[in-house]
Order: structure tokens, then sequence, then C-alpha cells
């Protein structure tokens, strides 16, 4: 159940985190942009496992100086926010640069407020480019989460691996593990096609 | 709070660390090298006319993307042996990247060879190339320029994978960068040298094959 938890949570902030970061890149000036440039080329060009290592004794280390003490799944759960955060970043500058500017110039012609365009007027014709790179993300998130079983999160691959040290049926419980995620993932990628669909009149 | 940064712990183990990063390239070249050979027969197979090869190539895709490399890695280290397929520990992570690698590049080719203009293929049929010499001539050519920025793009990515070969103990950068944190308890040095070394290197082959690109590019 905790791989559904991690998932669910590095999802939901990612995006909403990713969005207004990607928001920043692409309309901010240069001092305000260089921080979120730096964070997210760092995150992107380090490896997922090395990230949760880091965040998992680097956080806690510092945190359990203040005294508080993070639980495996939360550190888990950062590592993981803050990897789809960058991603989902990437993806909204692409997105939101490839609209024509014409369309900026339309709105404020009309005498929209910048925000006003933003919401009527980008953000709907981004989504549309958004959708497709961001399942993926989704995807690599509920991979991800398989990752945090060697930091000790209770979860499915870790159990699996568990269950394995005392039986010798190895081989059948991993390609049941194996078949699982492949389902969950394909039906993530069949949700995308959908979402697809319903964007693009 | 205080904590003192000792440099000299990463001084005694920066040897180990590049070699462990060596090893991770080597792996990432090997596996990109299998994996090409693997995704040119799949791509080829979803192409065809043929109904069952393309069902084969889609479900070979289907599983190795959407699976987790993790899950895979343990299934092919730990479940084979079971069966009676043993490997150790180097040969079972190349193999499993290979495959993982082999459907992406199934991806990439297949786009790359659906995005040749079908009359170029038909010159190629009405002077008398048999198919094999059509492939050979003709596609492989042309797929290579299109391919060649999402394969450079796919290596890093790549590279960046073989950290989790450090789950099964196989001597790279992530495991070593573990060791020392587990050993010595200090988590800065360990782990951001760790992550500085893989953020150089990455950019290192971002530069170098995009120069490689540009000179590819002119005809």
């Amino acid at each position: 159940m905790n791989m559904v938890t991690a998932t669910f949570f590095a999802i939901i902030i990612g995006t909403t985190l990713g969005i207004l970061f990607g928001f920043i890149l692409c309309y901010g000036n240069k001092y305000v942009k260089f921080p979120f440039r730096l964070y997210v080329d760092f995150i992107r060009g380090i490896p997922i496992l090395v990230t949760i290592f880091s965040i998992y004794y680097i956080l806690g280390f510092l945190l359990s100086r203040v005294g508080i003490n993070l639980t495996n799944l939360q550190s888990g759960i950062i590592a993981l926010s803050a990897l789809s955060t960058a991603q989902v970043a990437e993806i909204t500058r692409g997105a939101l640069q490839s609209i024509p500017k014409g369309q900026i110039e339309a709105g404020k012609t009309i005498g929209l407020s910048f925000d006003k365009i933003f919401v009527f007027i980008l953000f709907p014709q981004a989504i549309a480019q958004i959708i497709p790179p961001w399942i993926n993300t989704a995807t690599e998130m509920t991979k991800g989460s398989t990752l945090l079983s060697l930091i000790g999160v209770p979860e499915l691959l870790l159990t699996a691996h568990q269950l394995v040290a005392t039986n010798t049926r190895a081989l059948l419980y991993y390609m049941f593990i194996g078949l699982i995620f492949f389902l969950v993932n394909t039906l993530i990628q069949r949700f995308g096609k959908f979402l697809e669909k319903k964007a693009s009149f | 709070m205080v904590y003192y940064f000792s440099f000299r712990v990463i001084q005694n183990n920066i040897g180990d660390m590049l070699n462990g990063l060596g090893l991770g390239l080597f792996i990432a070249v090997i596996s990109l090298f299998f994996g090409i050979i693997l995704g040119l027969i799949a791509a080829f197979a979803a192409v065809s006319s043929n109904r069952a090869l393309n069902n084969i190539a889609t479900w070979y895709t289907a599983f190795f993307r959407n699976t987790p490399l993790l899950v895979l890695i343990f299934i092919v280290y730990f479940g084979l042996p079971s069966v009676g397929i043993m490997m150790g520990r180097n040969v079972s992570f190349i193999f499993t990247l290979s495959f993982y690698a082999g459907a992406y590049m199934t991806e990439v080719f297949r786009a790359g060879l659906q995005a040749i203009p079908k009359g170029i293929i038909e010159a190629g049929q009405a002077i008398g190339l048999s198919r094999f010499n059509i492939r050979r001539y003709i596609q492989l050519p042309i797929m290579f320029r299109y391919v060649l920025p999402s394969m450079s793009n796919y290596l890093i990515s790549l590279f960046k994978d073989t950290s989790l070969a450090a789950s099964i103990t196989v001597p790279e950068l992530t495991y070593f960068a573990r060791k020392l944190n587990v050993e010595t308890f200090r988590v800065f040095e360990a782990w951001l040298t760790a992550a500085f070394l893989y953020v150089v290197t990455c950019y290192l082959i971002a530069y170098l094959l995009r120069k490689l690109e540009r000179k590819l590019r002119i005809e």
C-alpha cells in the first residue's frame, strides 16, 4: 500500500510545484530564473537512486540535529517529489514556450491583464502539450517508488524481496511483482491516451 | 550545529569512486551496443507486415518500458538461477540493461523507419535491390541520421540508470558512495561528491555528443 501513497503524493506535489517552477523558468527575469535553473539541471543530472539516498541521509542528518525525525517514507516522498518537480518544470517550460507569441499579444489587445491571459489563453493550450510527457513522468514515478525499497520503505518490491528470502520460488514472486507493475503502468498509459483525446478537440 | 567538513575522506576514496564511474560508463556503452542490436531487430519486426512479429515486438517494448528497472534486475539476478540460468553480477546487470535499452531503442528506430518517405524505398525496389539490401543501403543510413539525437540523449539516461547496479553490489559509483557514507557517516562528502561526478560526466557526454551531431549533420 505504501507504494501507492508514495507515488500519489509525489505526483501531486511534484505536479503542483513543477508547474509553478516551469512558469517561473519561462517568464522570469535572469536573476529569478537562476536558482530554479540550477535546481532543475542538478536534479535531472544525477541518477534517481543518488537523489533518494542523498535526501534520505543529508536531510535526515540536518533535521535530526534540529530534532525532527523523518520516517523512511517521508524522505522517500520528498525525494520523489523533488524529482517530479524538476521534470514537470521542464515539461511546462517547453509547453509554454511553444505557444506562439501572438496569443499573448492578442490577449493584451483585448485588454486582459497578464494573469487573466495566463489562465484563459495560455494554460489551456499548454495543457494539451503537457499531458503526454506528464504521463511519462507519472510512469517514472511509479517505477521510482520501487527504488524506495532500497532505503527500507516497506513497499511492494521490498515485501517480495523478504518473501523470496523465506522461499525457494524466487522467480515466481518477482515475475508476479513485475506483472503488477506492468499492469499499473499500462493502465496509466491508457489513462493518458484518454486524457489526450479529451484535451485535443 | 557543528559539522567538520573533511577533505581527507574524499581524497582517500576518490580512486575507488572514479573506478566506479569508469565501470558505470563501460556498462552503459556495452548495454547501449547490445540494445541497439536488439532494437534494430525489434524495430524491423514492428514495422513488418507479419502480424505475429508486430505483436511480439510491441509486447517486448511495452513490457520492458513499463516494468521498473529494479524489478527487472532482481528477476534476472535473483530469479533466473532458480531455473538454472546463473550469471555473475556484472553480466546479469549488463544483460538486463541491454534488454531495457533495446525496448527504448525499438521505439526510437521505429519512429525513424516510419519517417523515411516511401518513394525512396520504391526507388530501391525499382533498381532491383533485394529486401535485405534495401534495408542495408537505404533505410539504415537515413534512419541513422534521424535517430542520433535521441540516441545520445538515451546514452545519458542509460548512464544514470547504471547507478541501480549498486543494489546488487556491482562496484559502481553509487555503491562506493553508499559504502563511504555508511562507513564514515560523512553524508555531505560522500553524496555531494557522487552527485558532482555524475553531473559533470553527464554534461561532458552531452557536450561531446552534441559536437558529434553537428559534425555528422553536414552532408
